[in-house]
């Protein structure tokens, strides 16, 4: 099976309720009033974070989502992990995705380290066996050792990082999507996790990061599209968004008064 | 914004009926997931207490002895033919009832796992059917035990099994009419509290139809919830219910079904977005 992800003119409406919009109170005060004193005071806004936005990712792609904050990144991330469901557009994805837009998600304080490597497993939809296989795996990873027998809530952020880290790259993953470079714990660990990681992204059929990173791009992605307020404005291979990154560059430095 | 919403949803009505279902199957696929899921919340909620999940069992048999000790002495039942009554009551609406007060966080609770990952809805409302059920089984087994201890343990009626199927089902209909709306209106959530207790009180949980007067029995004859208690409690006493209350609790379970399917396709993608 090949694997692909594409977007057909998929826009996202994102609707913000405020505090004061999500009683009940002011939806009867709003039909009393026709819906117009609700609008007037700019209770629900709706963002139009996606718009138009075409892509076709496919098997080999290592693909960097790139844009200033609020630019659509993270939305179009989730919007590819099937979190947001488009409001208009068509998203097709053939293969197996693995998300890992907030790894700590799921974890229960009050259960041991051990339990908590098994519940994220199943939470991945791995079968028991597979994850009681691999526990040996993260807990010599983690290097958490007996500590994985006590129960998360005694961890520091350090070793929950740790722990974190090691279930979330242990399992391979078809379509891995990301949301930044994962990354945890002291020196040490930092650098063996980089290592881990790269193995990672190696072995996926596709990758979608979203990032600031530039250096990361050009390390590890051969393929950028970059948003801005929700539209795409760049999308190529990562060798032509270096070369437009210095064109702008340059035509930056044209436009200076010398 | 909601009119322009409301105009999108039409178009979209038969494909967002597809989207419903497929929600619920989707739901369904993953049973062995929500089912370890589940059982595992259930052991790690009591993790640090001894008695576990039989402290529920404790809360309902001391409850219905304070119960049945009143009602009794207001009706002037004897304390030992009132008590299997009052838990058997009190057993069958928790269940019945205290679901229905649980089902306003079913998304809320797990906020952070469906803004991370992607699951159907369905999945959440059916982990807190699993809930329900665990709770309820262990509830019973604390009954069970008890009545043999009073020397009035009777077999249950054959009819607890499809009853308790029925009620389960309804559970999980009733879980998305509540938990949908209570996920954009904050608000449902306190009212869901106050709510459940005036309607435990005016549902035969702890009393009977019989011991209401004729003028105000209706409270029971068009109480949905006063025939699934009832579906439940005639077996547990041995009994089997009346067929007016399998009409009832089938009858209500379509129309809860129906609604439910309905705001499943109409609100089903926002939910993401309420929380």
């Amino acid at each position: 099976m090949t694997h692909q992800i594409k977007l057909t003119d998929v826009d996202l409406d994102y609707f913000v309720y405020s505090l004061r919009s999500q009683s009940l109170r002011s939806a009867m005060f709003n039909l009393a009033v026709g819906g117009k004193m609700y609008k007037a005071a700019g209770d629900v806004a709706a963002v139009k974070a996606l718009s138009g936005i075409n892509l076709e990712i496919n098997e080999g792609d290592r693909i960097a989502l790139v844009g200033h904050n609020g630019s659509g990144k993270t939305t179009l991330l989730k919007v590819i992990a099937g979190i947001y469901s488009p409001t208009r557009g068509e998203l097709t994805i053939d293969g197996d995705i693995t998300s890992m837009i907030a790894i700590n998600a799921g974890i229960d304080m009050e259960a041991t380290g051990l339990r908590n490597i098994h519940k994220l497993g199943l939470m991945r939809r791995l079968s028991r066996k597979v994850i009681d296989s691999r526990v040996g795996a993260i807990a010599e990873f983690s290097g958490l050792g007996d500590f994985l027998h006590l129960p998360v809530r005694t961890y520091s952020a350090g070793m929950l990082a740790r722990l974190m880290f090691a279930v979330a790259t242990e399992f391979e993953a078809d379509i891995l999507v990301l949301d930044e470079w994962l990354s945890a714990g002291d020196a040490a660990f930092v650098q063996k996790a980089a290592q881990r990681m790269h193995q990672m992204v190696q072995d996926a059929k596709i990758v979608v990061i979203a990032t600031h990173d530039h250096d990361l791009v050009s390390r590890v992605c051969n393929r950028v599209c970059e948003l801005q307020g929700g539209h795409i404005v760049f999308l190529g291979t990562t060798e032509e968004w270096l070369e437009r990154n210095q064109a702008l560059a340059a035509q930056a430095q044209a436009a200076l008064p010398a | 914004m909601l009119t322009a919403e409301r105009r999108q949803e039409k178009d979209l009505m038969p494909s967002s009926l597809k989207a419903a279902f497929k929600d619920v199957g989707d739901g369904i696929r993953l049973a062995p997931l929500w089912w370890r899921l589940g059982l595992d919340q259930t052991t790690s909620r009591f993790q640090r207490s001894i008695l576990g999940p039989f402290w529920m069992a404790c809360n309902l048999l001391v409850v219905a002895f304070a119960l049945a000790f009143i009602v009794g002495g207001l009706m002037g039942v004897d304390l030992s033919k009132s008590y299997p009554q009052v838990v058997a009551g009190l057993l069958a609406w928790s269940l019945v009832g205290v679901t229905i007060a649980d089902a306003q966080a079913i998304f809320l609770f797990n906020a952070g796992l469906m803004q991370s990952q992607r699951l159907p809805l369905s999945f959440y409302v059916f982990l807190h059917g699993l809930k329900a059920i665990t709770n309820f089984v262990t509830q019973m087994l604390a009954f069970w035990a008890m009545m043999l201890v009073l020397g009035r343990f009777t077999l249950p009626h054959w009819t607890l099994l499809p009853g308790v199927a029925l009620i389960l089902l309804n559970v999980c209909f009733l879980g998305f009419i509540i938990a949908i709306p209570s996920t954009r209106f904050r608000d449902i959530g306190y009212m869901m509290g106050f709510l459940v207790q005036m309607i435990f009180y005016i549902t035969p949980v702890f009393w009977l139809r019989e011991q209401m007067s004729e003028k105000r029995r209706w409270v029971a004859d068009f109480n949905p919830l006063a025939h699934q208690i009832e579906l439940l409690r005639a077996p547990l006493t041995g009994k089997a219910p009346l067929l007016m209350d399998w009409w009832w609790t089938l009858g209500t379970t379509g129309v809860f079904a129906l609604i439910a399917l309905l705001l499943l396709a109409k609100f089903g993608k926002r939910v993401v977005f309420w929380l």
